[in-house]
């Protein structure tokens, strides 16, 4: 099987410096090249509330705490 | 002849993790839409092939209007469980223009917004890790 790898529009990767110990548990709006935050709060409705009605693009994400180690391993059942 | 496979290029994102230590996640944006609210939502969700099935912070269905206490109640199991709402969404994936219908757990408390996981997401495209590189591919099957 032979490979391409394709180009694709390049965005921050490092967001060390772009979410702060404020951001926590809290949802961000990213601006499109994930290089800064728009706005943030902790209810997502009002989040996108206001993003809405700014017309940027964005892209949403929960911030997880920087003291948590994550390991969250999903299996699901009906009731 | 052989398939010749396009593999998309992607950086793992870093974070800041316990002891300031850096931290190296498969974030991937994807976009979240109902078929009842014409309301769409980027995120950037991670990729995790421990995660049977997708599942969703339940913010984001109320964020697309769909009415939780419609939906199928499930129970989510594993390290700890949770309780969850199960529905059908569209998910998009922007940088390469494909649409999915997939069944998505909505679960309360969920520390990320969305875990991409094995069952629809895994199946639909050929994924490679290369943490050693912190980079990670995507081609569709």
């Amino acid at each position: 099987m032979q490979n391409d790898i394709l180009p694709h529009m390049k965005v921050n990767a490092n967001l060390t410096k772009v979410l702060k110990k404020i951001h926590e548990e809290k949802w961000v709006a990213l601006s499109a090249d994930h290089s800064r935050v728009i706005d943030y709060d902790k209810d997502f409705l009002k989040l996108t509330t206001r993003m809405d009605r700014k017309k940027d693009r964005c892209v949403y994400m929960k911030v997880l705490r920087s003291d948590m180690e994550y390991c969250f391993s999903i299996s699901w059942q009906n009731d | 002849m052989a398939k010749r496979l396009k593999w998309k290029e992607y950086d793992y994102k870093a974070q800041l993790g316990p002891g300031n230590a850096l931290v190296y996640r498969p974030l991937f944006e994807v976009e979240i839409s109902s078929r009842t609210s014409r309301k769409r939502r980027p995120i950037l969700a991670l990729i995790d092939s421990g995660t049977d099935s997708s599942v969703m912070h339940a913010d984001i269905a109320r964020g697309l209007e769909i009415d939780l206490a419609k939906c199928q109640r499930v129970r989510l199991g594993g390290i700890g469980s949770l309780d969850g709402y199960l529905s059908n969404i569209r998910l998009f994936i922007p940088d390469m223009k494909i649409a999915m219908y997939i069944p998505v757990m909505f679960a309360e408390n969920l520390p990320f917004d969305g875990l991409l996981g094995q069952r629809h997401f895994f199946q639909r495209f050929k994924i490679r890790f290369e943490k050693d590189k912190n980079k990670f591919y995507l081609a569709v099957t």
